[in-house]
């Protein structure tokens, strides 16, 4: 359905053996490797207090200790929860591409990131169901984009925005020595795996990009711009849900609590630390001419 | 904000946050597909939804409804804003 250049495609092949080696070296069966408490101490944190989306704002001053932890559980199972859906979706575009002309160097690769993924969003899932729940996917899809190569940028840069975001949660909560040890080791293993993901995200967001600017119309180019630009914004607004303010059963009204949130000046350098890598990234490919206002 | 909603000022309100994203020369008309015509799309939709989560006080099962019910201004206010009575 869409393809890549040949001689494009010519210089991911070694980036391919590299990490398609590096993935088998690593390779483990999380469906027998995690061993899953009985349950989660619900008098404890599930997500570091920064990465809390109330932290630096007036309404974290006005909640208790038990409101924070009660948000961290249920912020935690969101978190993970937007993971199962973002993995769905990157799952669907690697799916529709792999062995399909154009995309034959890089579909060696495409089998272990489907794998990897699909493990993924299993342990996320099961995280999920044991300790509380899985959030609904409130996502619209629509097919707008009809151009070949505006679709293929779009399909690796929204992957490689959505694990680089992630990741910033992963490495954090991995840290951790106050969280729970298995928390810890759910968003390791993830990172380890997504590493992997990022370093062939970049390359092939950077490849694709360049044969839209070889062949593709200014408005192409705008357009990836426009909707690259939104897709950060709306990656970090999917953050706050009412929903997880009700269920953390806070003493505030859920949706002006959001609002007030997302426009709160100590949340806005929160969201520029988080973003920070993979709109560096953008801006340094020519993807985004500026940073992204949210 | 629903406090003292009715439907007509939910419905103002709600038309005042479309117009920031309706793309240029499209009246927002009660019948205009707010899809089809891209003044809501995939990136907008869950502002959108929190919108009208808002204005009518309660959260939207999204599990149990369909996309066709957020295509049109008389949709939205049959399906969601006619219960602010």
């Amino acid at each position: 359905m869409t393809s890549i250049d040949n001689s494009v495609e010519d210089r991911l092949e070694p980036l391919v053996a590299r990490l398609s080696a590096r993935s088998i070296a690593d390779r483990f069966n999380p469906y027998e490797y995690f061993r899953w408490p009985e349950s989660l101490p619900e008098d404890a944190f599930w997500m570091n207090r920064e990465l809390l989306t109330v932290h630096g704002t007036q309404a974290e001053t006005e909640l208790s200790e038990a409101d924070l932890m009660r948000l961290s559980r249920w912020e935690s199972l969101h978190f993970y929860s937007l993971n199962i859906h973002g993995i769905r979706e990157l799952i669907a575009e690697v799916v529709n591409r792999i062995h399909t002309p154009g995309h034959e160097k890089v579909s060696p690769f495409f089998h272990h990131f489907l794998g990897e993924e699909n493990e993924h969003m299993w342990y996320f899932a099961e995280f999920c169901r044991r300790y509380g729940k899985i959030y609904p996917d409130r996502s619209l899809k629509t097919s707008a984009i009809t151009d070949p190569l505006v679709a293929n940028v779009l399909a690796f840069a929204r992957i490689q925005i959505f694990e680089e975001i992630v990741d910033y949660f992963n490495v954090a909560l991995g840290k951790n020595e106050a969280l729970h040890p298995f928390i810890r080791e759910i968003n390791t293993i993830h990172h380890r795996d997504e590493s992997r993901h990022i370093a062939f995200g970049r390359n092939i967001v950077s490849v694709l990009y360049e044969e839209l600017r070889a062949k593709g119309s200014a408005e192409a180019v705008r357009e990836v711009e426009d909707y690259v630009a939104r897709y950060v914004a709306v990656s970090i607004q999917s953050l706050y849900d009412p929903q997880v303010y009700r269920d953390a059963e806070l003493p505030l009204n859920a949706y002006a609590l959001r609002r007030s949130l997302l426009a709160d000046p100590a949340r806005k350098a929160v969201h520029a630390k988080i973003l920070q890598r993979p709109v560096s990234f953008l801006l340094k490919q020519g993807i985004l001419s500026k940073q992204v206002d949210v | 904000m629903s406090v003292s909603m009715t439907v007509e000022s939910a419905e103002s309100v709600l038309v005042d946050f479309l117009r920031q994203s309706a793309p240029e020369g499209i009246e927002l008309g009660p019948d205009v597909d707010l899809i089809d015509q891209r003044v809501v799309d995939s990136l907008g939709f869950l502002n959108f939804i929190f919108m009208i989560e808002e204005l009518v006080g309660e959260p939207i099962p999204i599990d149990t409804i369909n996309v066709d019910d957020f295509r049109t201004l008389r949709r939205i206010r049959e399906k969601f804003l006619a219960k602010l009575g």
